[in-house]
C-alpha cells in the first residue's frame, strides 16, 4: 500500500456547493458544468428501449451483414489493386524489356518461336536486326570502277556470322527500324492461332526473324528470300516491311544480285529507311553502275554527319573513286588522305595508299 | 463496493472449475443486458461525450459480450470487462469522429437520446453548451487522465472503486486524478478564460 492510499479522498469539483457570483472560482464553475454533464448523460428510458431493441433484434444480422459487406469490399479492393499493379507491371515490362540482340546463331525450335513472338509484341523495331554496318557492309575491296588503284571487285560476301549479331537498337542508328510504330505493338500477347492483329504481327515477326536467321546463321540466302517472299505475300503492308526490305537487300547482295539490290534500295528513298549504312551501300552500288552523280549525293549525305565511323570510311573511299572517274584528282586525293588519317587500318587502307601513290 | 458480477470465458472454457450451468453457459446476454444496460449506456455517454452514438456503443458492447463470453466465472469482475470493452469501443468511435471532423464530413452533434427529463429550450441550450465545453477540455487530456476524471467527477465513483474497475492501485489513480485536474484547469483556462469568464 502506498502513502497516497492513506490520504483522504479528494473533494469533487462537481460536488462543490454553488457559490455567490463574486466568490465563484474556476473550480466551482467547472464543478457546475460537470454537474450539467452528469445530468445530461443520464440515459433516458427511451434511449434504453431503443438500445435494447437494437441489441435483441438487429444485432446478429447487422454483424453478419457487416462481415459480408466488408468481405465484398475487401475482395473488390484486392482485385482492383491487383489489377492495377498487374497492368502497371505489364506496362513496365513492355517499356523496359531488354530485347535480345537478334536471333542467336542456331536458335530455333519453340524457344526461338517464343522469342520471336515476344519481339513481335514488345516492339519489333527494337528486336529485329537493324541494318548495321556489319550486316550490309560490302567487302573491303568493294569495286570502284575505273579507280586505278582499287583491287578487282570480288563477289560480295556478307560479314561472318559472328559479326552478324546486331547491336540493340538503342546502341546503333535506328535507320530502318525507325519506322513509325504501329498500334499492334501496344497489344498484349495472344496465341498465334488467334486471328488478331497482334497475332499477325507475331507471325510476321517470326517470318522476318527466320529470314535473318537463314541469312546470317546458316548462310542460306535463298531460304531467306523465300521467307521474305512469304512475308511480303501475307503482309503486303506489314509493319515490318522496312526490315523485310533490308533483309532482302542483304540476301540479294549475298547472292551477288547487285542490280536487284540497288533497285530495292532505290525504292527506300523517302521512307525513313535510309540509315547511313543503307545509304552508303546504295552509293557504292550506284557507283558500280556508273551513276556517280547519284552516288556522290549518297556519299556526301553520309559524310555530312561524320566520317569517323565505318560508314564514313566507306563513303570517303567511294567518293574518292567517283571523283577520280570525274577527273577530280585533287578531290580524290583529299578524300583518300582523309581516309588514311581517320581509318589508317581500315579495310581499304592499302588500296587507298596504292591509289595515292599513282595519283598525279 | 460496487456490484461484483462474474465471469469470463476463455480460460473458463477449458477449465474444469467452470460452472456448467446451462443458463450461464453460454452467457445469457439478455440477463447481462438487463443487469448492466444503464451502466454501460452511462459510461458510453460520459466517456464519449457529444457526437458519440451511445446506442451504437451499447449495441457493440453487448454484441462483443455475446461473441466472446461463453461462461461465467465468479473470480471475474464482469463490470471491469464491460468497462474495458465500452472504453475501447468509445475510443474507436471517437477516433472515427475525429477523422470525420478532420475530413469536414460532419459537425459535432449533440449526443442523441440523452437526458431523461425533457428540459426547457433555454436549459437544453445551456446544458448542451456546458457539455460541449467540458468535453472540449477533456478531449485535450491524455486518455488515462481523461478516463479517471470522467469516472471520478461525472460518474461519481470513488478512487477505490475506480482502482478496482480499471485494475490499478488506488494511489496510482489518485496521482492520475491529481494530474488530470491540474491539466483540466490549465486547458480550461487556456480555452475559455480569455473569451468568456466561467459562469
Amino acid at each position: 500500500m502506498s502513502m497516497t492510499d492513506d490520504l483522504p479522498e479528494p473533494a469533487r469539483w462537481s460536488d462543490s456547493p454553488p457559490q455567490g457570483e463574486r466568490s465563484e472560482t474556476a473550480e466551482h464553475a467547472i464543478g457546475a458544468a460537470l454537474r450539467r454533464v452528469r445530468e445530461a448523460t443520464l440515459p433516458s428510458d427511451t434511449a434504453l428501449a431503443r438500445a435494447a431493441r437494437r441489441v435483441n433484434a438487429v444485432a446478429a444480422p447487422r454483424t453478419r451483414g457487416q462481415l459480408i459487406w466488408r468481405l465484398v469490399v475487401s475482395a473488390a479492393l484486392i482485385m482492383a489493386t491487383g489489377g492495377a499493379v498487374g497492368a502497371a507491371l505489364n506496362r513496365w515490362r513492355r517499356v523496359n524489356s531488354d530485347a535480345p540482340a537478334g536471333v542467336a546463331p542456331g536458335a530455333n525450335g519453340p524457344a526461338a518461336t517464343k522469342r520471336a513472338r515476344r519481339r513481335g509484341r514488345h516492339g519489333v523495331q527494337a528486336a529485329l536486326p537493324s541494318p548495321q554496318t556489319a550486316d550490309l557492309e560490302l567487302p573491303a575491296e568493294e569495286p570502284v570502277p575505273e579507280f586505278p588503284a582499287a583491287p578487282q571487285p570480288p563477289a560480295p560476301v556478307l560479314a561472318s556470322p559472328t559479326a552478324d549479331v546486331p547491336a540493340p537498337a538503342s546502341a546503333g542508328p535506328t535507320g530502318v527500324a525507325a519506322q513509325p510504330a504501329q498500334p499492334a505493338h501496344e497489344s498484349h500477347a495472344r496465341p498465334a492461332e488467334r486471328r488478331t492483329e497482334d497475332a499477325a504481327v507475331s507471325v510476321g515477326a517470326e517470318l522476318v526473324a527466320n529470314a535473318f536467321r537463314d541469312l546470317r546463321s546458316r548462310g542460306d540466302a535463298a531460304g531467306a528470300l523465300q521467307a521474305l517472299d512469304d512475308y511480303d505475300r501475307r503482309f503486303p503492308n506489314g509493319v515490318l516491311r522496312s526490315e523485310s526490305r533490308v533483309a532482302r537487300v542483304e540476301a540479294l547482295l549475298t547472292l551477288d544480285r547487285r542490280k536487284e539490290a540497288l533497285r530495292l534500295l532505290e525504292t527506300a528513298d523517302g521512307g525513313g529507311a535510309l540509315t547511313r549504312d543503307v545509304r552508303v551501300t546504295r552509293g557504292e552500288l550506284r557507283a558500280e553502275s556508273n551513276r556517280c552523280a547519284e552516288a556522290l549525293r549518297d556519299f556526301d549525305a553520309v559524310l555530312a554527319a561524320r566520317d569517323g565511323d565505318a560508314a564514313g570510311g566507306r563513303a570517303l573511299y567511294g567518293r574518292a573513286g567517283c571523283r577520280l572517274r570525274a577527273g577530280d584528282n585533287q578531290g580524290a586525293r583529299r578524300d583518300l588522305t582523309r581516309y588514311l588519317d581517320v581509318h589508317a587500318d581500315g579495310p581499304s587502307a592499302e588500296a587507298a595508299r596504292r591509289a595515292l601513290a599513282v595519283l598525279p | 463496493m460496487r456490484e461484483k458480477a462474474f465471469f469470463v470465458s476463455r480460460a473458463a472454457r477449458t477449465s474444469p472449475v467452470t460452472d456448467p450451468d446451462p443458463v450461464d453457459s453460454p452467457v445469457d446476454v439478455a440477463r447481462l443486458y438487463r443487469a448492466h444496460e444503464r451502466t454501460v449506456m452511462r459510461w458510453a455517454a460520459r466517456l464519449g461525450g457529444p457526437g458519440i452514438d451511445v446506442e451504437d456503443v451499447v449495441q457493440d458492447v453487448f454484441l462483443v459480450a455475446k461473441r466472446r463470453l461463453r461462461s461465467v466465472d465468479e473470480s471475474w469482475n464482469i463490470q471491469t470487462w464491460l468497462f474495458r470493452t465500452t472504453e475501447k469501443i468509445v475510443q474507436t468511435a471517437r477516433r472515427k469522429r475525429r477523422l470525420r471532423q478532420w475530413l469536414a464530413l460532419s459537425r459535432e452533434p449533440a449526443a442523441p437520446g440523452m437526458g431523461a427529463p425533457r428540459p426547457t429550450p433555454a436549459e437544453a441550450l445551456e446544458r448542451e453548451r456546458a457539455v460541449e465545453e467540458v468535453y472540449r477540455v477533456l478531449d485535450r487530456l491524455p486518455e488515462r487522465q481523461r478516463r479517471v476524471l470522467v469516472l471520478f467527477e461525472i460518474e461519481g465513483m470513488s478512487t477505490q472503486e475506480i482502482a478496482e474497475l480499471i485494475g490499478a492501485q488506488v494511489g496510482t489513480v489518485r496521482v492520475w486524478l491529481f494530474r488530470a485536474r491540474a491539466r483540466f484547469l490549465e486547458e480550461h483556462q487556456r480555452l475559455f478564460q480569455r473569451s468568456q469568464p466561467c459562469r
